[in-house]
């Protein structure tokens, strides 16, 4: 009996892994109506964040529950309207990123992020346009000018799966300095490259896609033994995934 | 009730928190009951995460995690249902 529910779910398992293997409009539909349930998740979760920041906080309010009476009120409000400029700058500093990306991109559309691109385990996040908005496959996704993250990998109209450059086990092409080699992602906004001994690279040279005018990552860390023909290099993405909570989209060629 | 937290806490947890998170719960409920939902935690991480090439051309890596966490602790769990 326990061997058959096994074997039961195994099928079931193995059915459910063709279907998400091979395009067709059931896993479109599916993935689309599973992203849509979650996106009402995500932005009700922005929400209270954002109602909690604004309002001051958890540890900010047991702090002022022990203080004077007469200055609990007061504290409070003068907090609450640090904090609220705290936030407001923090937006403003967003914005400003946009426009910038905006002049620099003026054909590109600025996207909200709905999931933490650190929860997702394949290197990917959730943003909250479609094509709807115009965002279409292959597109680049910037956090900064000229700083691309990842690339579009899945639309529907209302959301877009983005796939990091530094996913696990992603490689792609770039050029650092004048050496091109591969890319190899490692998860958590890092990359591995691999250039020859005595490479021109130097901490803090950009890891260009080759022809784009695109940086993927800065050189963080460089391993070198005497013994090794090879160098390591690590790459790290200028930007703070987890507290990114917009990007941009940059039609790809 | 400890099996509904659980459960609450890791389908809470592919939404919102670091992986680690989903797999230790899964771990926890397949150790102590039969528990199918992981399962279904699985779907709802590929399904919504996983790139259309799958990981390493595995199209659905946590669903097939969950199903080994689900086998692989069937003796264990037998030995401490007993």
């Amino acid at each position: 009996m326990r061997n058959k529910s096994f074997v039961a779910a195994l099928l079931l398992i193995v059915l459910f892994g063709v279907a998400l293997k091979v395009q067709s409009p059931v896993r479109d539909g599916l993935r689309s109506g599973v992203r849509s349930v979650a996106a009402v998740a995500w932005v009700a979760a922005h929400g209270i964040g954002d109602s909690i920041d604004h309002y001051g906080g958890f540890s900010s309010r047991t702090a002022l529950a022990g203080e004077n009476a007469a200055l609990k009120a007061e504290i409070a409000r003068l907090e609450s309207l640090s904090l609220h400029n705290d936030v407001l700058r923090s937006e403003n500093a967003t914005l400003r990123d946009m426009f910038s990306l905006r002049e620099a991109h003026p054909e590109g559309i600025a996207a909200s992020v709905l999931s933490d691109p650190a929860v997702s385990p394949y290197g990917t996040f959730v943003i909250g346009s479609g094509t709807d908005d115009g965002v279409v496959v292959g597109a680049y996704v910037l956090s900064a000018p000229r700083v691309a993250i990842g690339r579009v990998i899945e639309v529907d109209a209302h959301s877009t799966l983005v796939e990091l450059f530094s996913a696990p086990g992603k490689e792609i092409e770039v050029m650092i300095e004048d050496v091109r080699t591969i890319y190899h992602g490692r998860g958590d906004g890092n990359g591995l490259v691999i250039v020859p001994r005595g490479s021109q690279v130097a901490e803090g040279d950009a890891a260009q896609l080759p022809g784009l005018e695109f940086a993927i990552g800065f050189v963080g860390y460089i391993e070198s033994k005497p013994e090794d023909a090879e160098t390591k290099v690590l790459v790290r993405v200028p930007a703070n995934l987890p507290s990114l909570s917009f990007v941009y989209i940059v039609p790809g060629e | 009730m400890i099996r509904a937290f659980i459960g609450g806490l890791s389908f809470a947890g592919a939404l919102f928190a670091p992986p680690w998170l989903p797999l230790v719960c899964a771990g926890v409920l397949t150790v102590r009951f039969r528990a199918w939902e992981v399962l279904i935690l699985g779907a709802l991480i590929d399904l919504l995460y996983v790139p259309a090439g799958g990981l390493y051309g595995i199209p659905i890596p946590a669903t097939l995690t969950a199903f080994i966490l689900l086998i692989g602790f069937e003796p264990i769990r037998r030995k401490l249902l007993l």
